[in-house]
């Protein structure tokens, strides 16, 4: 039904390609069906089955799976949105190194609505980075470990253990029109909903499958149950800063 | 697969954000805006690619995803009802598998936009915050990628540029499909002919003097650097570094040193040559 370069669909199954890696099935409610390339070791496979693999899983369970980060301040979910190198995983890191924990990196899935309302549970216990940021963050370099041997970016275990927290806010992480300072403002109505609809995990997959009329109804939820906020970040060298300034979204 | 991309292709630093500002602003009629202008992504958008494909790029090699984006442009000419204007400053080059960089498939034509590439080097040298000796380097630099990345991750992937020369002729005499070849200095002199040469190639409808001369009223260089001053715009790479800045055909003369011009002119004399810039 939905093919595209990488991901195909059924009504019932997400088939993830990634040529000279693996092939993953996903089917809702059984077990990942893998077959990877020879040689391939779990560490080398591990950054596609926690991120678009599990995202498709979170698709065919019905969850709304987000293109984000999230960190938990005062037990608080802060998600951090944003398109591809705004900066998000950069901004949990500098979160987590100020003793926040970690619940995603690149894939936010928020789960049911208990007796607090919409909450996120930890999925990704690394934040993956790229040398610039490790760098700019005061990081070791040889404390990450490889993601791919392929690629420059490394993943840190940073900041306490995570526990499932609320949703307590949103920032939608942006570089666009950078400015000399960080500019934070507080999103109202329709801005709110524009984010979740844009960065939800396989859009392609969701609409071809006809699953996004599903998806609003928990949107409409999650838009109601905390307050949004534009962070625009400056070009470079901002990461200690936006976090402090996040840090004060939580009362 | 539907061949409803037309590629507005340019070396950096040509006049392409010039004509998709015009562009845009003579499709709405409205005041040009920088941060909302018509047309489809950049070819070689990261959040783009990153949203159709599933699979985030930053998990990707670049050469696994240069095998990917033909994919990419013709899911995206495949949702298009009608032309689709796309910017692209990469070369007219082949992906690591030997195909085209672009889908031949989802393309219905291209517009060339070429500039003198003295003026060139001095725009795309203060662009990037560095002097004219490195403008001068990078234009003559064969088979060279677009400086993006810089030990992170970049919101648009390597543009593989090759030397201006190289970009010129990759554009103008290797692709199979149609190719409309612009000025940026026939924009400066005679803006009403040129752009509607343009909008003509990408076989668009109601072209007429009066709309096109309205548009190049509105898409003025000294307009857009207004709107950059009052809004900003994503593609200044610093606050001191404007991405609107002279606007000018011929500002080497005053600019460029006579070595620096000589050189250019050695590297690139042919094909300078075969534009009129010689």
């Amino acid at each position: 039904l939905v093919r595209g370069p990488l991901v195909e669909a059924t009504a019932d199954s997400v088939l993830v390609r990634v040529p000279n890696v693996a092939r993953f099935l996903v089917r809702a409610g059984s077990p990942v069906r893998l077959e990877r390339e020879r040689g391939l070791s779990d560490k080398e496979i591990e950054c596609f089955l926690h991120g678009p693999v599990a995202a498709a899983r979170a698709v065919l369970d019905g969850q709304l799976p987000l293109r984000g980060a999230a960190v938990s301040v005062r037990e608080a979910a802060v998600l951090i949105l944003g398109h591809a190198a705004a900066g998000k995983s950069t901004l949990a890191a500098a979160l987590a190194m100020r003793g926040h924990a970690l619940l995603a990196d690149s894939l936010a899935i928020i789960s049911g609505d208990g007796d607090v309302g919409p909450a996120v549970s930890p999925a990704q216990s690394r934040v993956i980075l790229w040398p610039d940021m490790v760098r700019e963050l005061g990081l070791d370099p040889a404390a990450g470990e490889i993601v791919r041997p392929s690629i420059p970016s490394r993943a840190f275990a940073l900041g306490p253990e995570p526990e499932t927290a609320r949703v307590g806010a949103f920032v939608v992480l942006t570089a666009e029109r950078p400015r000399r300072d960080p500019e934070l403002s507080r999103l109202e109505g329709h801005e709110k909903f524009q984010p979740l609809l844009g960065l939800r995990w396989h859009l392609q997959v969701v609409e071809g499958l006809g699953l996004g009329s599903e998806q609003l109804e928990p949107m409409a939820r999650l838009a109601g149950a905390a307050p949004f906020f534009r962070l625009r970040r400056p070009s470079r060298g901002s990461a200690r800063e936006l976090a402090e300034l996040v840090e004060g979204l939580v009362p | 697969v539907s061949g409803k991309t037309v590629w507005l292709a340019s070396y950096p630093k040509s006049g392409n954000t010039w004509f998709r500002a015009f562009y845009s602003t003579w499709a709405t009629g409205a005041e040009v805006d920088l941060g909302d202008m018509s047309g489809g992504i950049i070819a070689s958008s990261r959040s783009g690619f990153d949203s159709i494909v599933g699979v985030p790029s930053s998990l990707l090699t670049p050469e696994e995803i240069e095998s990917i984006r033909p994919r990419v442009d013709e899911l995206i000419a495949a949702e298009a009802t009608e032309a689709l204007i796309r910017k692209i400053h990469d070369g007219y080059t082949e992906g690591p598998g030997g195909e085209p960089l672009v889908s031949t498939s989802a393309t219905r034509s291209a517009i060339y936009i070429i500039r003198d590439p003295r003026d060139v080097a001095i725009s795309y040298a203060h662009h990037e915050g560095m002097d004219v000796d490195w403008g001068v380097r990078r234009l003559a630099s064969r088979g060279a990628a677009g400086r993006r990345g810089r030990g992170g991750l970049s919101p648009q992937f390597r543009q593989r540029l090759g030397s201006w020369s190289e970009h010129v002729r990759g554009w103008v005499d290797v692709t199979p499909f149609p190719v409309e070849v612009l000025r940026y200095e026939d924009f400066v002199s005679a803006p009403v002919a040129t752009f509607s040469r343009g909008l003509r190639s990408a076989g668009l409808d109601g072209v007429d003097e009066a709309s096109v001369a309205a548009a190049v009223e509105r898409a003025s260089f000294a307009r857009l650097r207004d709107a950059e001053a009052r809004d900003g715009f994503r593609e200044s790479t610093g606050p001191d570094r404007p991405f609107f800045r002279r606007g000018q055909a011929g500002a080497w003369r005053d600019e460029l040193s006579l070595d620096q011009a000589a050189r250019i002119e050695a590297e690139h004399g042919e094909v300078m040559a075969r534009f009129g810039y010689l």
